[in-house]
């Protein structure tokens, strides 16, 4: 790895000449610009790794069955366990932020694409590869979620957000940050909606009940009231009946495991595209801007990436603190906060999560810079370098370990032992992707895919010289 | 495919050539045809209405619904989805002069932009069953296909098909599998309610006599059934909550094609309001669901066939008189023939299950949709042919040339036909909905037909595009399209033009 043309230490000395006087350069895939194309692609390939690893911290309790019942267990409980920490960390600095950085980095993964690819005359153009390589992801997703069974899969969901975001490769960071800011906006507004729904059940529910003690007479819209809100309680209350027969049917063999998942896992592709999409596509847009601006290529200050960590960190993770007392008092009593706020905290999920976010990536950044820890950034690099299968070894072998069709751990560990399990993947990960990319180009799925969008098996040992992968 | 055929039926950026077009023709004919089923659903005539209707055995108003269900349902859609598949081919080979953006880039926003559309048509004139907004999904989901040659695409098409059936086979299995639950759980109850009546003979609990002092009556009879309910459920007697859902949900099932006559007054009652907040209120759900749950079910699959096979029979020159005139008729022929008996399939066993759709999944082990994607292709394909064949005949003329200039116009067509019913049925405008019978249905789309022909046949002789067509296109290309064609490329008579044409 020293001897290494992409070495961290290498590319830093040849950055730090430039810091000061390059202030943002715009990414034009027309002008081929300076900055030293091996380092670009190092920094992002360490947030994307950065980012995958850190999509296992939000993903693992999917894996391993934690559901309301658990939820309200540790929350209910004292708040000094092991558990209760985790929970209250994993919400506060991480909740959607993995998804975000990710869902930034794949942005900026589309221009690397559409940028390093030459029309050839007569052959299929760059949009037709592209094209072409987000509906085999879109496969690759529906595999994800239905041949492997993680039913969190994202790869669907990128596949088809890719389609939208090419219209807007050529567009300046200005309109991408509106694009980006508006997107938000609508995903904020939609989830305003039901909230005052659910809002209004308990209102009119406290509303009748006063009628009621002060002996009035209730009127027919009154009487109901009276039964709705129970009955919305009720429903979202976890129930432990379904709960147990979830971990019979998760610890059975594949066939039990499949059903169980089917109904949920369609259900799930046709509302996050349908409903969801804003929640991708704002970070998306938000994310081809800072790649155009450089943020994510190593060419800003560090003075600003300093300042984006200060602000990205400072107000993101009091408002992440709040956010999260916010939808804990909302999942343990809903009633009184219904009563208490008009707007729900949710509502701070975007920002807080585009704060955290910048905040990472400022970090790890100024880490790079540093050159604190070479051979960890390298290694990050290398995950991020390979993303797409480590994505999907992540679906191996948590579905291994948890499903009954494996070892069955399926509702057997507690919260924050969850994490233990996270630590070794990372480390298996962080391994064999250094081991891997001594001798290949690509991950393995990374060559399948490229293969099918090819439609021609692509060379995957390395021959001299490391080239290097666009990613997911 | 030479250059100069595909030169030939380039539809931008040139003078609208006074050649018929066989998918100009296609398109007319889906979109004025497509109405008499649409309307259905415009004008309120429910499900339940047409389950009824196919129940029947005889009757002039069940006779035309299945003529019109044989020829029409889900054909139309298809035929624009041929279209469609063709055009996109044909977009990516034709010259785009003036904008500087590559034809994928210009594909690739005609899409998005036909998204947006299509958003607007089902939110906005209230359409909940738009098809733009599909379609540009589809054209960003195959765009990959339009460089696959013919075997692939052929290969494709009948994998697509064949996926069709299963999905539809699955969700009858699903049914069937419901029921077989629900047979299980009915003779557990009738276990249980013997069990049940020992009980109450032999028990001689407190709580009976304490009771048989008083009169005897109804309050007797609730109070017995609560006992025995408490001891039943103390003997572990009752169903779970999980085995209740079970037998709900095929209680449910079971009510699939029965009209729910309530349901549905509630519904023309919240349509016939006189507010648009309101109305759009209550379409929202069915606009949401049509554009997400029933395109990621079924959608998807039936128009990538059809899209594919419009893309195949364009490399084929399909449309573009690469057969005879008696190999056209051969395959409209074989087309009709064969979507006729799959079509007759599918509605006979419709008729049955109908009638009672307990005894269907209990005797039947293939539902009728089963060939339904099978006849949607054979159909469309067969009046396809026979469309190209009419051309190439050159019979007709007039009347192709009245339909082509329909299909045209066909963005703009669509649009004016959401606008025209959107006014007319829903409460917001005359407020019609569910207040017509399928006779006062058909003889409004001819009505509407006939505004629309006009319309299409005057805006033809004077402008470039259609109104919705000049807009779409000036957004893709990011300029101003010219619009108004100058004074000596004003056709001098529609007969002269038809003449001379060919």
């Amino acid at each position: 790895m020293q001897t290494d043309n992409t070495n961290p230490a290498t590319s830093y000395t040849t950055n730090t000449g430039n810091e000061y006087e390059v202030m943002t350069i715009k990414i034009n895939p027309s002008v081929p610009h300076p900055v030293d194309k091996a380092d670009r692609i190092q920094t992002v390939d360490l947030i994307r790794g950065f980012a995958l690893l850190g999509i296992l911290l939000m993903n693992i309790p999917g894996f391993g069955g934690v559901d309301g019942m658990m939820f309200e267990k540790i929350l209910n409980g004292p708040h000094n366990t092991k558990d209760y920490y985790a929970v209250e960390t994993i919400f506060t600095f991480f909740d959607g932020t993995m998804r975000g950085l990710f869902s930034m980095i794949f942005g900026a993964g589309m221009i690397l694409f559409t940028m390093n690819k030459k029309e050839v005359p007569g052959g299929p153009s760059v949009a037709e590869y592209y094209y072409r390589r987000l509906l085999w992801l879109v496969a690759f997703g529906l595999l994800n979620q239905y041949v492997l069974l993680w039913f969190g899969d994202i790869l669907f969901f990128y596949g088809l957000m890719g389609m939208i975001l090419y219209a807007f490769r050529n567009s300046s960071p200005k309109v991408l940050w509106i694009l980006g800011l508006v997107c938000m906006g609508i995903g904020v507004f939609k989830g305003i909606g039901p909230y005052q729904e659910q809002r209004a059940t308990r209102l009119n529910y406290v509303a009748a009940k006063a009628a009621e003690k002060e002996k009035k007479k209730l009127t027919p819209e009154q009487e109901e009231a009276l039964n709705a809100w129970p009955e919305y309680e009720k429903n979202n209350k976890p129930d432990s009946a379904r709960s147990a027969e979830r971990i019979t049917q998760m610890r059975g063999n594949y066939a039990s495991v499949w059903k169980q998942l089917l109904p949920g896992s369609a259900g799930y592709e046709i509302g996050y595209t349908y409903d969801g999409l804003w929640d991708m596509l704002c970070m998306m847009f938000i994310g081809m801007a800072l790649f155009k601006v450089g943020f994510f290529s190593n060419e800003v200050r560090g003075s600003t990436y300093l300042m984006v960590l200060l602000l990205g960190y400072g107000l993101g993770i009091t408002l992440g603190y709040y956010f999260y007392k916010g939808i804990e008092s909302n999942f343990l009593r809903p009633g009184p906060y219904f009563d208490a706020y008009r707007v729900p905290h949710s509502v701070l999920f975007d920002l807080r999560r585009l704060l955290l976010c910048t905040g990472h990536a400022s970090l790890l950044m100024l880490v790079y810079r540093s050159k604190m820890v070479p051979w960890l950034m390298k290694a990050l690099a290398n995950v991020g370098q390979m993303a797409f299968t480590n994505y999907l070894v992540q679906s191996i072998l948590c579905t291994l370990f948890f499903y009954g069709y494996g070892f069955g751990n399926y509702y057997k560990l507690s919260f924050h032992q969850l994490y233990y399990v996270v630590f070794v993947i990372w480390i298996v990960q962080l391994i064999y992707s250094s081991i891997w990319l001594k001798y290949f180009k690509f991950g393995p799925f990374e060559w399948i895919w490229r293969s099918l969008t090819y439609w021609k098996k692509q060379p995957m040992k390395i021959a001299n010289q490391k080239e290097p992968s666009s990613g997911i | 495919m030479d250059e100069r055929s595909i030169r030939t039926y380039s539809p931008y950026y040139q003078p609208s050539s006074s050649r018929i077009d066989s998918l100009d023709l296609i398109k007319g004919i889906a979109l004025l045809f497509g109405l008499f089923v649409s309307v259905y659903v415009w004008g309120g005539f429910t499900d339940g209405l047409q389950y009824e209707l196919i129940g029947k055995s005889k009757g002039a108003r069940h006779i035309i619904y299945v003529a019109l269900s044989f020829f029409l349902e889900g054909k139309m859609r298809g035929l624009i989805s041929i279209a469609f598949g063709a055009g996109m081919v044909l977009f990516m080979v034709s010259p785009h002069k003036g904008s500087g953006l590559s034809n994928a880039e210009l594909l690739v926003r005609r899409n998005l932009w036909l998204m947006a559309f299509g958003l607007f048509n089902a939110f906005i004139f209230l359409w909940p069953q738009d098809i733009l907004f599909h379609l540009g999904i589809m054209g960003l989901l195959l765009f990959p296909f339009c460089r696959m040659n013919a075997r692939g695409l052929m290969i494709a098409v009948v994998l697509l098909i064949l996926i069709g059936g299963v999905k539809n086979y699955w969700y009858f299995a699903d049914d069937k599998h419901a029921y077989n639950k629900y047979l299980v759980l009915q003779s557990l109850e009738k276990k249980f309610s013997k069990d049940s009546a020992a009980r109450m003979k032999t028990n001689d609990s407190t709580l009976f006599k304490k009771r048989q002092a008083g009169p005897v009556g109804i309050a007797d009879s609730v109070f017995n059934q609560k006992v025995a309910d408490s001891l039943a459920k103390k003997a572990g007697d009752t169903l779970t909550r999980k085995q209740k859902d079970e037998k709900q949900a095929w209680e449910g099932i079971a009510k699939k094609y029965s009209r729910d006559a309530k349901a549905d007054s509630a519904n023309n009652k919240a349509l016939q309001q006189n507010n648009y907040a309101k109305n759009w209120n209550h379409l929202l759900q069915n606009i949401k669901s049509r554009e997400s749950g029933w395109f990621y079910r079924n959608g998807v699959w039936e128009f990538s066939a059809l899209i594919l096979l419009g893309m195949l029979l364009l490399k084929i020159g399909f449309f573009n008189n690469r057969f005879t005139s008696s190999q056209y008729m051969l395959m409209a022929f074989a087309g009709i023939i064969l979507g006729l008996a799959c079509g007759w399939y599918r509605l006979h066993f419709h008729h049955l299950a109908v009638q009672n759709y307990a005894e269907f999944v209990k005797s039947r082990s293939l539902p009728h949709t089963v060939l339904w994607s099978f006849e949607r292709a054979f159909m469309v394909f067969g009046i396809a042919a026979k469309m190209v064949w009419l051309v190439q005949k050159g019979i007709f003329r007039k009347l192709t040339g009245v339909f082509a200039d329909v299909g045209k116009l066909a963005l703009s067509n669509y649009l004016l036909q959401s606008i025209l019913l959107s006014v007319f049925f829903y409460g917001y405008g005359m407020g019609y909905f569910g207040r017509l019978s399928t006779f006062r249905l058909y003889f409004l789309v001819v009505e509407v037909s006939i505004i629309q022909v006009v319309f299409s046949v005057l805006w033809t002789r004077y402008f470039y595009y259609g109104p919705a067509e000049w807009l779409l296109h000036s957004v893709i290309h990011k300029r101003k399209l010219p619009f108004l064609k100058r004074e000596n490329e004003i056709r001098p008579t529609l007969e002269k033009e038809l003449h001379t044409a060919i």
